[in-house]
């Protein structure tokens, strides 16, 4: 493996050793798994009652306890999750964009879930985006084992999906890494990195220069995927219809993770390998500080 | 072109400066990105570019150059060749007909001075050469030409038949045609009335001293019956000379008289002929001499009939007094009907034609007598000749009469002339004749000349049947004429439109006119009666003044720099109002 993603990785694996996978507050309901959410879900496991409110579930209504008090109770259960962590990463070449510390980032983070994963207990593999949906070598093992990844993926992650998806685990959490900047229906990604999905978290990772392209005059854009050139003379104005754009593209993006019961959060690359915080994902509850 | 301050133009080295700085500064930069997608809505750069097919020039990049392009430019002085003037040259011709003068077989000063020209046009092939004619009046002679060609063109219509020469207004209108840089040449044949300083001026006489017999004075009169004409001869030379004149005439195979003359140098003589009745044309001609135009004049009898007169005048003094004047003129018939003049002392009829004239004598009971200063107005027909001082003229102040004032002492019009119509005036005259002097005074008869000579100015036909040559000749025709041709002594004929009842004749040319107005057929003759054209004893062949030595290097070329400078400023303002618009746009 390249020496420099092997740097990559340590630093990844050595930034997450701190962190810890949390089990999603947003649980995706009606699967069962292996760990307990925090949230209700469907699992046996009683957590508390509470008054019936139209649209529960029938078959949770304590009649027992309507015998006894003559009103409605339904049982809250706790959610099932099974305790692994697939940690799908876009392999295009996009991710590892000259210039930036996309790489870094990219492989560091990879790197940090996969860590914090292990820190929670959880198992976890590994998955690169590419022609098709490969499982990268020894992902499932400690970062420092892991195998080569290549980010020279032409395509975007739906058409590797399209073409040999991932195996992952059911009820299982999903942690998909990519700058997402592909023109596409989002939902129909999202929808099927749900599928039988405990949570699914959408990690949006840019680069200081996909967020805001500081370089203004006439500048000959060269697309690292499809090598296609575009020059275009970058002002305040371009600056500003660029911004606009990303922002109705992240839109799209967070529209569809809301659908599909996901989360979805961006971090930027330059600014994530300064410390490795990821407050976000923190608040979010994808992460906790900490080892379980 | 040409460029005062050629060394200026390198403040054009700024304009591939600029375009370097321009190129450097829009130069695409390579930028790697991860998807296109969110630039796509972006448009194309608008300066610069990679790939050839890209290249855009910038609207403001070629605004810059062109400003400092024509900054530079400007700066350097830049003159273009003036349309038709480079090189101005003014040629100031001597169109008086001395310059014709030359002697049988010679070639005049005319001849000489086309051969001059000619040789100057060819040595200074870029000349743009005006001509000025210089006769009576100058004029311009065609537009400037640049070619030898159309200057012969030019030249052949410098005919030397002015009766004389305004050489000083003519140098002022080659000054005020040519500019301050032109050249002047003036071609003739005498001196320069003052020494030429110099500056841009030649003086080029190509005359020669030549004694020379004129006839300098003609004329032909009717009087009772005979038909006679008068020649006066002169010898302009240091010599006595003997002239032979004979008079022939068109009607007459044979000469009708020959004379010979001695004429002592400088000395003038008079010869009177009576010529027959019929005779239409007399042609009196002397021998050839060196100068041939003044050694022929042709004579037309005096075809004015008499002015028709009707008198209607109850005073018997002023009747007799007209009627004795009216006589002794012999221009006045008195006709009952058809009448053109009418004299009474009544108000004039209403009703009488529009042709009529009338003089209407204002008789006042109570007059009072003036003895002048009498004020006349000395530009009128009536008044031509008339002295009225010692006369005493007696008139009443008061009512005013009507009509401009002809003659008046003080305040008071004793004269009138006020017009009737288009074609007749009337004409009155306030007169006590008991009381006055006038009708007793030369002035009377003289009064009742011009009186019929006014008149007759108005019939139809030429002013006078003999002119001099140069004289502007009206012939009156009659009402219901539009236009009347013209044909010339050379055989030219062209039409003219009538203005005023009348047709207005240059004459230009010696011999007999025609003029066909209507069914009327009208001639008159016009003769070299010149005696300073005639007398070539001061001319003289040389060279007076110069040009410069070392041409005006800018001489025919005018100064654009201001031109250029206002296309410079308008690019700058093009340029700013773009770049403030380029700026309004790229604000948030």
């Amino acid at each position: 493996m390249d020496k420099t993603y092997e740097d990559y990785l340590r630093r990844g694996r050595q930034a997450g050793m701190r962190y810890a996978v949390a089990s999603p507050e947003t649980a995706r309901a009606g699967y069962a798994g292996a760990r307990l959410a925090n949230q209700p879900g469907s699992s046996l496991e009683f957590m508390d009652h509470r008054e019936y409110q139209p649209g529960d579930d029938l078959r949770r209504v304590d009649w027992s306890a309507f015998a006894r008090t003559d009103r409605l109770t339904v049982c809250l259960y706790r959610q099932e999750v099974n305790p692994h962590v697939d940690v799908l990463v876009d392999g295009s070449r996009s991710m590892v964009l000259e210039g930036t510390a996309k790489a870094e980032a990219t492989v560091g983070l990879a790197a940090l879930l996969a860590t914090a994963a292990e820190n929670a207990g959880f198992t976890h593999g590994t998955w690169l985006a590419g022609e098709s949906w490969q499982p990268v070598a020894n992902g499932t093992k400690s970062p420092d084992l892991w195998g080569p990844m290549d980010f020279d993926y032409a395509g975007n992650p739906f058409q590797a999906f399209e073409a040999a998806p991932p195996i992952l685990a059911p009820r299982g959490i999903r942690l998909f890494l990519s700058d997402l900047l592909w023109l596409g229906d989002p939902l129909a990604l999202v929808t099927r990195l749900a599928e039988k999905a405990a949570a699914v978290v959408v990690v949006q990772l840019l680069a200081e220069a996909d967020a805001n392209p500081a370089r203004r005059g006439n500048v000959r854009l060269v697309d690292v995927e499809t090598s296609a050139e575009r020059e275009v003379f970058v002002d305040a104005v371009a600056e500003r219809r660029y911004r606009t754009a990303l922002a109705r593209h992240q839109q799209n993006w967070n529209r569809a993770a809301r659908q599909a019961g996901a989360l979805m959060t961006t971090v930027v690359a330059e600014r994530l390998i300064e410390g490795w915080e990821l407050e976000d994902l923190v608040a979010a509850g994808v992460l906790k500080v900490g080892r379980q | 072109m040409i460029l005062t301050l050629p060394w200026a133009l390198l403040a054009l080295a700024a304009m591939p400066a600029l375009a370097a700085i321009y190129l450097l500064r829009n130069r695409s930069r390579r930028q790697p990105v991860s998807s296109l997608m969110l630039w796509m809505d972006l448009t194309r750069p608008r300066e610069g570019g990679r790939r050839l097919e890209r290249i855009q020039v910038p609207l403001l990049l070629l605004l810059e150059l062109l400003a400092l392009g024509l900054l530079g430019l400007a700066s350097a002085g830049p003159h273009v060749r003036a349309a038709g003037a480079s090189r101005p040259l003014v040629i100031v011709l001597d169109d008086s007909f001395s310059m014709r003068a030359g002697g049988p077989g010679a070639p005049g000063s005319r001849a000489r001075a086309v051969r001059a020209i000619e040789e100057i046009l060819r040595a200074d092939p870029d000349a743009s050469v005006q001509f000025i004619l210089a006769g009576s009046v100058p004029q311009m002679l065609g537009d400037r030409v640049q070619d030898l060609r159309r200057a012969g063109e030019l030249l052949a219509r410098w005919r030397c038949l002015a009766p004389a020469a305004s050489l000083e207004a003519a140098v002022s209108l080659a000054a005020m045609v040519g500019g301050r840089t032109a050249r002047i040449l003036v071609c003739t044949d005498r001196p320069p009335p003052r020494e030429i300083s110099e500056g841009r001026m030649l003086w080029r006489a190509f005359g020669r001293q030549s004694p020379n017999v004129a006839i300098v004075n003609a004329a032909r009169s009717v009087h009772e019956g005979r038909d006679r004409c008068l020649v006066e001869l002169a010898n302009y030379s240091d010599d006595r000379a003997r002239a032979v004149l004979t008079l022939s005439a068109d009607a007459v195979p044979a000469a009708l008289a020959t004379r010979g003359v001695d004429l002592p140098a400088g000395e003038k003589s008079t010869l009177f002929f009576e010529v027959p009745a019929a005779s239409k044309i007399v042609y009196a001609r002397l021998g050839d001499d060196a100068l041939g135009l003044d050694n022929e004049a042709t004579l037309l009898p005096d075809a004015g009939r008499p002015v028709r007169v009707a008198l209607r005048l109850e005073n018997p003094a002023l009747r007799e007094a007209v009627q004795r004047a009216l006589e002794a003129s012999g221009r006045a018939r008195a006709a009952p009907a058809g009448t053109e003049l009418l004299v009474t002392d009544r108000p004039p009829p209403a009703d009488r034609a529009p042709e009529t004239w009338s003089l209407r004598f204002i008789v006042d009971k109570e007059a009072e007598a003036f003895v002048g200063p009498f004020v006349l107005d000395g530009s009128h027909p009536l008044c031509e000749g008339l002295d009225l001082s010692g006369v005493v003229w007696a008139a009443a102040k008061t009512p005013p009469i009507a009509g401009p004032a002809v003659i008046s002492a003080g305040n008071v019009s004793l004269v009138t002339d006020a017009a009737r119509g288009e074609r007749a005036r009337d004409l009155r005259i306030r007169l006590q004749p008991e009381l006055s002097t006038l009708l007793e005074s030369t002035n009377w008869p003289v009064f009742i000349w011009n009186l019929l000579a006014y008149r007759a100015q108005s019939l139809p036909g030429p002013q006078a049947p003999n002119v001099r040559l140069g004289s502007d000749v009206k012939v009156t025709v009659s009402p219901e004429v539009e236009s009347a041709r013209i044909r010339c002594p050379d055989g030219e004929a062209y039409d003219r439109p009538v203005h005023d009842f009348g047709i207005q004749v240059d004459a230009e040319q010696c011999g007999v006119y025609e003029v066909a107005a209507g069914e009327a057929r009208y001639a008159f003759a016009v003769n070299a009666l010149h005696p300073g054209e005639s007398d070539l004893r001061a001319c003289a062949a040389g060279e007076w003044g110069q040009w410069p030595q070392t041409p005006d290097p800018q001489a025919g070329y005018m100064p654009i720099a201001y031109l250029v400078l206002i296309t410079a400023l308008g690019a700058m303002t093009v340029h700013l109002t773009l770049a403030g618009q380029a700026r309004k746009e790229a604000q948030p």
